[in-house]
């Protein structure tokens, strides 16, 4: 039986915890990025925080632990941090690898206890939730449609498939969907086949050399549970107009448009982006500048379309009655490892300039930003190389398409993003973890996590 | 061989991979040397959020009224005082040499006496003036030091950031006391890839505990001043007693920061001292009802020389947290300058 005094101590224990910090951050990341490793990454640190040097709230010995939390409400699957590790630690009879794509959104609340200075010297217990959210990457440039309607998106998208190398993925959809008249009322078969057609398309255009990543709809790539329902089964028109007549090809193709986003997109959004405070924005940057000019263009729009959904800038009590802004944004040129600590200041500036438009916005919304190259995993060494030509500083690590350790020299990293050539002048290597790479006992090696971390949470553990 | 053709590209090895063994792979074409990618320095201030802006201010202040060279200059009253001083020394000692020498030349034992006397004394003053001369150079190098680090934590340029930190291990590796330390820096420092990262680093892990030491130290002496002020059986000796204390204080905090300063040195330190201590007077304000507050409340209650005494504690806590700031050769950055109002709390307000 539980006494009064039980009771009386229950609330309080509840009023105290009305006063703990919560901080909701976005892993904001395309596909292949590396959002899932960021997060076990970021989770494993904070529960081994024995390798964060730069981060304060430990520096000054002010943090006491963290602990993985059940995530209020029940909804949401939570993020597989335990499988994730494993795969990156490998088992007796499995190598370790890389964590497979994600499919699902998933979640995971990870509490931070820590002490908070006051003044002369006295601190104070203090608690931080830090609610995670991974989700497929491809989903993520949904964002852009909410703003766009049926006949304004055919428009962007017909243009863009005739952009670059994308006419000759994309010119078997093309073909069959200019067969179709808009203004003629379609019929379903010829309707599922050009959709399908659009999807090989947007599939092609995935894995093509130039690594699109403006590939909208998000759930053409990746439709979970949705697959072949009517809101999937649609196409932009070449000559889609405004509000098309009742009855005709374009209007039904508007219907399912309207209903993807009515449906699919804003819940996706609403649930599980709306309301974060914190963002990163990760970016495999080698990736891209190894594909070359178009394959960037291609990612600064998405980039650019991605950030456009997000509300950023200072919070202040306004934000109790509107909801809350993006405070800080940390873009992230992921893998750094992958190339020698000498470029490594050559690639933020990359990125730095690939976002500078819409990290400008941003800035002026009144959102701190800053750019960093980072790892979250650090899976190479550094190493000197002997040649011919002299000795250079290159990476030492487990290629993927390998079997044993191998010295690696990048190649020259562009100065500029108007350099960038795609030719083999820069083609970085992708690695893979070694055994014994990352423990399940200690923080993982990593680069510039702490200096990440310290950004994004630096104040919100002060 | 085709190089970049493309003026903005770096020039530099082409692509490459081989087995670790050491096995022969394709081989790179010829490169020429290779520029460093730079970029503009980011916003350094986010990792010194944990520092207050006062003491960001302090340290711009401490700057600007030149604790570096521009203060070092002395006024030209002083050099011709001082040269005026010399030369009649100069003419004094010649004649007491010439004396000597003249009984020294004579041959007998006691001139030999004199000689050997006369070369010992040669010889003990030019080891002065060397000794002089070199601990002022140490303090130099302090100076150079913290201004290099504050430059290189300002613009995060690696090459001078790893400058700085050559020229801080190459300052406390010799000291057994900091061996723990400094091992415990060159671990945390592999994870680090960042020359000015690092050297936020080594100001936590080396410096903090000998921050750490100095405080103790100076709060033991300025306990002692407070006691003493208030036990002191006349005013004159009062003040002589808080003078000593004041200037061991700014004695044992060099010589925890590994200077042995030399009477110029010294000299030098005390200015620097008074420079640092009035740069951070200013941004004191509120610390300066401190004492006031502080000793009124305890006159009041007890009596008024336990009052006086703590006035002096405070003071001589003052000193001693300015000469850390004048004798470590790192501005405060990382780790916070230790708070004065603080510390007397802690030490006589209690």
């Amino acid at each position: 039986m539980t006494s009064i005094v039980d009771q009386v101590e229950d609330w309080l224990t509840d009023a105290g915890s009305l006063l703990d910090r919560r901080v909701r951050l976005g892993v904001t990341g395309l596909s292949r990025a590396g959002k899932t490793v960021f997060i076990a990454s970021m989770v494993h640190h904070l529960l081994h925080p024995n390798r964060l040097k730069l981060l304060s709230v430990l520096a000054e010995g002010r943090f006491d632990a963290a602990m993985l939390q059940p995530m209020p409400g029940g909804s949401v699957p939570r993020f597989p941090y335990e499988a994730v590790l494993r795969d990156l630690t490998g088992t007796a009879n499995q190598a370790p690898r890389w964590p497979d794509g994600t499919r699902a959104v998933s979640e995971l609340r990870l509490s931070i206890r820590f002490r908070s200075p006051l003044a002369f010297g006295l601190e104070r217990p203090n608690t931080l939730h830090l609610d995670i959210v991974d989700y497929p990457g491809e989903w993520l440039l949904d964002l852009p449609l909410l703003s766009l309607n049926y006949a304004d998106w055919s428009r962007q998208a017909v243009a863009q498939a005739h952009r670059g190398g994308r006419q000759v993925l994309s010119a078997e959809w093309l073909a069959l969907a200019q067969s179709m008249p808009a203004d003629a009322a379609g019929d379903e078969p010829a309707i599922a086949h050009t959709a399908a057609a659009f999807r090989a398309y947007l599939q092609a255009a995935r894995n093509a050399p130039q690594r699109y990543s403006m590939l909208q709809p998000g759930r053409f790539l990746l439709p979970g549970e949705m697959a072949g329902a009517p809101a999937l089964t649609f196409f932009p028109l070449p000559d889609a107009a405004d509000n098309a007549p009742r009855g005709t090809l374009a209007r039904l193709m508007a219907d399912r448009f309207e209903s993807y986003k009515r449906e699919i997109a804003a819940p996706f959004f609403d649930h599980h982006l709306k309301r974060i405070d914190r963002q990163v924005v990760l970016v495999d940057m080698l990736e891209h500048l190894a594909a070359g000019p178009e394959s960037l263009t291609d990612l600064k729009t998405a980039i650019d379309g991605t950030l456009g959904a997000f509300r950023h800038g200072e919070s202040s009590w306004l934000s109790l009655l509107f909801g809350k802004r993006i405070s800080r944004v940390l873009f992230a040129a992921t893998k750094a490892d992958h190339l020698p600590a000498a470029d490594h200041q050559g690639l933020a500036g990359l990125l730095d300039a690939l976002v500078g438009d819409t990290s400008r916005r941003l800035s002026y919304a009144g959102a701190r930003i800053h750019s960093e190259a980072i790892a979250a995993l650090r899976v190479t060494r550094e190493t000197t190389i002997e040649t011919p030509s002299g000795r250079w500083p290159g990476i030492a690590g487990l290629p993927l398409d390998s079997d044993r350790v191998e010295e690696v020299l990048p190649g020259a990293l562009p100065l500029t993003l108007e350099a960038v050539t795609g030719s083999d002048q820069f083609a970085p290597v992708a690695f893979r973890p070694r055994p014994g790479d990352i423990r399940q006992d200690q923080g993982p090696a990593s680069l510039r996590m702490d200096r990440a971390l310290e950004f994004l949470l630096g104040d919100a553990l002060g | 061989m085709s190089q970049a053709e493309h003026p903005n590209t770096a020039s530099g090895p082409r692509p490459f991979r081989r087995a670790a063994a050491g096995q022969s792979g394709q081989e790179p074409g010829e490169a020429p040397a290779r520029p460093h990618a730079r970029r503009a320095a980011p916003d350094p201030d986010i990792y010194r959020e944990g520092g207050s802006k006062a003491n960001q201010q302090d340290a711009a202040t401490v700057q600007a009224t030149g604790l570096s060279a521009a203060s070092t200059r002395t006024s030209w009253t002083w050099r011709f005082l001082l040269a005026g001083l010399a030369l009649g020394a100069t003419a004094l000692a010649a004649r007491l040499v010439d004396n000597a020498i003249a009984s020294a030349t004579s041959g007998s034992a006691l001139g030999l006496l004199t000689a050997g006397a006369l070369g010992l004394l040669g010889l003990a003053l030019a080891c002065l003036i060397v000794g002089e001369f070199v601990s002022l150079a140490r303090l130099r190098n302090r100076s150079r030091i913290r201004t290099m680090v504050d430059q290189a934590g300002s613009t995060r340029d690696d090459a001078q950031a790893e400058k700085a930190l050559a020229a801080l291990t190459a300052l406390h590796a010799k000291r057994p006391d900091l061996a723990w330390s400094l091992a415990q820096y060159q671990e945390a420092a592999a994870d680090i890839p960042d020359a000015a990262d690092k050297l936020i680093v080594y100001e936590r892990l080396v410096l903090g505990p000998l921050d750490e030491a100095c405080v103790a130290e100076i709060r033991t002496i300025a306990r002692r001043a407070a006691v003493l002020t208030a036990f002191a059986p006349n005013p004159i000796l009062d003040a002589v007693f808080v003078l000593w204390l004041n200037l061991s204080a700014i004695r044992r905090v060099a010589h925890m920061q590994g200077l042995r300063p030399g009477a110029a040195a010294s000299w030098a330190l005390l200015r620097r001292t008074i420079l640092a201590m009035v740069a951070a007077g200013g941004m004191e304000a509120l610390g300066d009802m401190m004492p006031a507050a502080v000793a009124g409340s305890i006159v009041r209650t007890v009596a008024r020389r336990v009052g006086e005494g703590a006035v002096n504690g405070i003071l001589t806590i003052r000193i001693g947290v300015a000469a850390l700031e004048a004798t470590r050769p790192m501005p405060f950055a990382a780790r916070e300058r230790p708070s004065v109002t603080a510390l007397a709390r802690q030490t006589v307000g209690s």
